[in-house]
């Protein structure tokens, strides 16, 4: 039969029926129906992202904290201002508009669920939301062990003429792009590379053509230089 | 992984990055797992980071994407209208079967199942969680050559000295779980793949030194969650 009566066969499993009346009760919850539009925000995200943080953070990390306490709008008003910038994220990590999907889809409930573990004085609100998606993208395409080596290289960011220019947005963002820029340029393209394409160390090998013990010693030397550079 | 601390905070720099293989990146986040120091180097570098974000654009999602969040959260309520996958949801005997509990663990990734047919890229996946707290702590995922990987969601709190994690199966019509082994900090196991089908629940509970002597859970189990395939 179901597992859930074969546990209330066993004495061992005790521990679990608590969960039978547990807190878990959002299928039942209820509330106005809206319907939703589907519009790019691609202008509400870039603003998030240009306005500096001390300007858009608190809002996002209101909204985190809202959802930690089971308020279903906030979810909502996350996705409306964040969704169009997570999916560009998660669609250039994973080239595919269907993984991309899924690492949106699994964010949002990571976010949904761990919405109490956000510290708005340990992190901002932007990288958490960032961060969540990366991992959870990179992840993925680790596991898919993408064929991205030798067939089509996407366009080098940095031949993206908006691309490094969209940081220019915030102060943050500032300080990075001049800190990257004193980077060499072959360290700054690995940089670009692994954060925006999710390319690992062995993947920046081949595609650069340089042995794996330098590309490591090479992304060391990088961070470590921007760590500096970054320092107040 | 080395301890001097500029060695750290660059593995954590490096793991914020995403340069890391999948091996090396599970390491980390085992060591994050016991190690605040850690999380707070890889949360500083998450943030030194992140304004690299603003270099990719904005693409909008699917029109649908929405709907599959707020099924898989199990926020009903929220969607604009009744459709195929909620109805499934609300009337299937599925849901009648399982306990409340086993029930919105599984609908978290439970969504996407309802939607399509199963496919040979079909995997099974559950997130585990605390009893009386609604939070996920651990994502299990059965690999494809049958291994399990279990996953923190969260920082777990090193278990006290003496004790052990230890990891449970219960298939769906079985009435007594079988051991997968005792939980190193991220988990890789290889039990019989028969075993882990839809619905069999996964559990994790506390253990003298080693894992029970019993054959049979013998100490609290802390978190649990039931298999579901997710496309």
């Amino acid at each position: 039969m179901d597992a859930s009566i074969a546990l209330r066969r066993s004495p061992l499993l005790a521990p679990l029926l608590v969960w039978a009346g547990g807190p878990y009760c959002w299928v039942a919850a209820t509330a106005p129906a809206a319907d939703r539009v589907h519009v790019t925000r691609a202008e509400a995200t870039l603003n998030d992202t240009g306005s500096s943080r001390t300007q858009a953070d608190p809002d996002l990390a209101t909204l985190i904290q809202r959802c930690a306490n089971q308020d279903r709008a906030a979810l909502q008003a996350l996705y409306d201002r964040q969704s169009a910038r997570l999916y560009g994220i998660a669609l250039r990590l994973t080239r595919q508009s269907a993984l991309a999907a899924d690492v949106v889809h699994d964010a949002f409930i990571a976010i949904w669920q761990r919405a109490a573990s956000f510290d708005p004085d340990r992190g901002n609100a932007t990288s958490w939301l960032v961060s969540i998606v990366r991992h959870r993208a990179i992840d993925i395409i680790r596991r898919r062990e993408r064929e991205v080596l030798t067939d089509a290289v996407p366009e080098e960011i940095d031949s993206d003429p908006d691309a490094l220019a969209r940081l220019v947005t915030s102060d943050d963002a500032v300080s990075l792009h001049r800190c990257l820029g004193t980077l060499e340029a072959d360290k700054r393209q690995m940089v670009l590379l692994a954060f925006v394409d999710g390319l690992s160390h062995s993947e920046l090998a081949g595609r650069l053509a340089i042995p794996l013990g330098t590309v490591k010693s090479s992304i060391r030397r990088a961070l470590a230089l921007l760590k500096r550079c970054l320092e107040p | 992984m080395s301890d001097h601390p500029d060695d750290r905070d660059l593995l954590a720099g490096t793991y914020a990055l995403g340069v890391l293989d999948r091996a090396e990146a599970a390491e980390v986040e085992a060591a994050m797992a016991t190690d605040p120091a850690l999380r707070v180097a890889v949360a500083a570098w998450e943030a030194r980071l992140a304004p690299l974000a603003a270099a990719v654009p904005p693409v909008a999602p699917p029109p649908e994407l929405w709907s599959r969040i707020v099924a898989s959260a199990g926020l009903g309520a929220m969607a604009p209208r009744e459709t195929l996958l909620r109805r499934t949801w609300r009337s299937t005997s599925f849901w009648r079967a399982t306990t409340a509990a086993a029930l919105a663990i599984a609908a978290v990734f439970a969504g996407v199942a309802f939607l399509h047919e199963p496919s040979p890229a079909e995997r099974l996946v559950a997130t585990l969680g605390p009893p009386g707290a609604p939070a996920a702590m651990f994502m299990a995922e059965v690999q494809a050559d049958g291994r399990v990987l279990i996953r923190p969601l969260e920082p777990v709190s090193p278990v006290q000295a003496g004790k052990d994690l230890e990891l449970w199966a219960l298939p769906a019509g079985a009435t007594h779980p079988v051991s997968l082994g005792v939980l190193p900090p991220i988990g890789r196991n290889l039990p019989p793949r028969q075993l882990l089908a839809a619905n069999t629940q996964l559990m994790i509970s506390l253990e003298p030194q080693g894992g029970s002597t019993t054959g049979a859970p013998s100490g609290p189990v802390l978190w649990g969650g039931r298999l579901t395939p997710v496309e």
